[in-house]
């Protein structure tokens, strides 16, 4: 019994316990419970408002919450000070909705500025594992390009390739498919997957494009007005009868009989 | 705007140091104004020999120029044109550059991925300034006063050593610490003005938009006030 208990405890990765947050007089978030599991990929889904931006936010320490806990690997980060949220926050990497790329810096700059900044790697080092990760993502001889130069499916690529190049623990990607055609969201929908396989981190998407979320989701959470209306493996939340979550699906497209099986 | 400026130096003093970045921005501050710098003092200086050998030549003391430009430059003119100059060129585009940082979720990455913005953005923006806007005031003066000196010597025929003497005479050290004080004071204010300005920055194109008017205004203002308030200290 115990180990069983161990063994649960050391899967969960990420546990936020009721997480209130207001802005002003606006209450964003109204008591989040969350659990996210080492290894796999959460999808968190809400339509645009819903505060799925705020938590992510909430995660690293970006934004403080009123009340709540968030527990990353055993200790509460809203304990924090800024100091501890650094050492925190070198676990995760993270995938910007716009792919927040360095603009005064190139491809090869923008993917080596991790490595700079928290190794002591020779030049040599860094240009190996800069090099290693173009070549993962299919972005040979990117490396001279300027962010402004790239479509929106490489910056992506890039983004991807500067979060993952100091190994983190955890990936985050906001709405990672947003504002991209159905081929290129496929594309990034296999980059997500490949790179959990390959790399084996855990992976946090949120999102609010349903068909790619069943396409990568290993568990879903869906948020609605600042509350986690449903959570749980894809078929579970594809056969739930709350009436919201099967609006929210049938309206994005989602053929849910094909999904139900 | 304090609390940037303390944590922004207490950043300073604190792991890691990037040398490459102070370097950079002392570049774009310090070489980059160099050009602009030197045409307005010369022509500063023009016209100021003009208007005070003019003045002066109403009660025949056309031998005043020298020592007058010389107090002028040093304790005014110097200081505050060339603050005017570095904001217009240096801290519009300190905010606009952060300000865009901001909008498209620069600033977030930088702090996602564990690194201080405020150390790695504006730290060495303050620092370049302090340093360089002294030396490109002490530039202007000297180009003004040169300049002058060819209005007086060589246009309207004063003595060459009559015009010099008579800096030499009343420029004191005291002059020049007090233009120095001026610069070094008004360099830090012109960064954090415009670094808070863009830092703080919302709302897309337009926030940044505003952000860079308001750093412009503010810098403008904040250095005249600050002219008096220092003027006053150091004179009283």
């Amino acid at each position: 019994m115990l180990t069983d208990q161990n063994a649960k405890a050391a899967s969960v990765a990420i546990e936020v316990n009721d997480l209130h947050k207001s802005f002003g007089d606006h209450a964003v978030l109204k008591g989040i419970n969350l659990t996210i599991h080492r290894g796999q990929i959460t999808t968190i889904i809400g339509g645009s408002g819903s505060g799925k931006s705020v938590l992510i936010k909430h995660l690293i320490g970006l934004i403080r919450p009123d009340s709540g806990t968030i527990v990353v690997d055993g200790s509460d980060i809203t304990e924090m000070d800024e100091v501890g949220l650094v050492q925190v926050r070198r676990k995760f990497g993270m995938l910007f909705q716009h792919s927040a790329l360095f603009d005064s810096m190139n491809v090869e700059e923008n993917i080596a500025f991790p490595l700079i900044e928290h190794t002591d790697f020779k030049r040599d080092k860094i240009k190996q594992i800069v090099q290693d990760k173009l070549t993962m993502l299919k972005l040979e001889g990117m490396g001279n390009k300027w962010p402004a130069e790239l479509s929106g499916g490489m910056r992506k690529r890039v983004a991807l390739a500067r979060a993952i190049v100091l190994n983190p623990e955890y990936l985050i990607y906001d709405e990672p498919t947003t504002g991209l055609d159905p081929v290129l969201c496929a594309q990034v929908d296999e980059m997500i997957v490949t790179t959990q396989e390959k790399l084996g981190i855990t992976s946090i998407v949120i999102s609010h494009d349903m068909a790619s979320t069943f396409r990568v989701a290993h568990h879903i959470a869906m948020i609605h007005d600042g509350r986690i209306l449903i959570s749980g493996a894809p078929h579970t939340v594809a056969h739930s009868d709350l009436p919201q979550v099967e609006t929210f699906m049938t309206t994005s497209g989602v053929q849910l009989e094909a999904i139900r099986g | 705007m304090i609390i940037l400026l303390l944590r922004a130096m207490r950043a300073l003093f604190s792991r890691p140091f990037r040398g490459h970045l102070f370097v950079r921005h002392m570049e774009f501050i310090g070489a980059g104004s160099f050009f602009i710098v030197f045409l307005t003092g010369t022509f500063t200086g023009l016209v100021l020999a003009l208007q005070l050998l003019d003045g002066f030549s109403r009660f025949q003391a056309e031998g005043l120029t020298g020592a007058t430009m010389s107090l002028a430059l040093c304790r005014e003119m110097g200081p505050v044109l060339t603050a005017l100059i570095v904001t217009g060129r240096v801290g519009s585009s300190m905010a606009t550059e952060l300000g865009t940082m901001r909008v498209t979720e620069q600033i977030d990455a930088l702090k996602t991925m564990a690194v201080n913005p405020v150390q790695y953005l504006i730290t060495p923006r303050i620092i370049a300034c302090i340093t360089m806007v002294p030396i490109l005031t002490m530039f202007f003066t000297v180009v003004a006063l040169v300049s002058a000196e060819y209005i007086v010597v060589d246009v309207m025929n004063v003595d060459r050593g009559l015009y010099k003497g008579n800096i030499q005479q009343f420029l004191t050290n005291r002059d020049i610490v007090i233009g120095l004080v001026k610069s070094v004071v008004f360099g830090a204010t012109i960064a954090t003005v415009s670094c808070f300005k863009g830092y703080k920055a919302r709302g897309g194109a337009r926030g940044v938009g505003d952000a860079t008017t308001q750093s412009v205004v503010f810098s403008f203002i904040a250095i005249f006030i600050l002219d008096y308030v220092i003027t006053a200290i150091m004179l009283m």
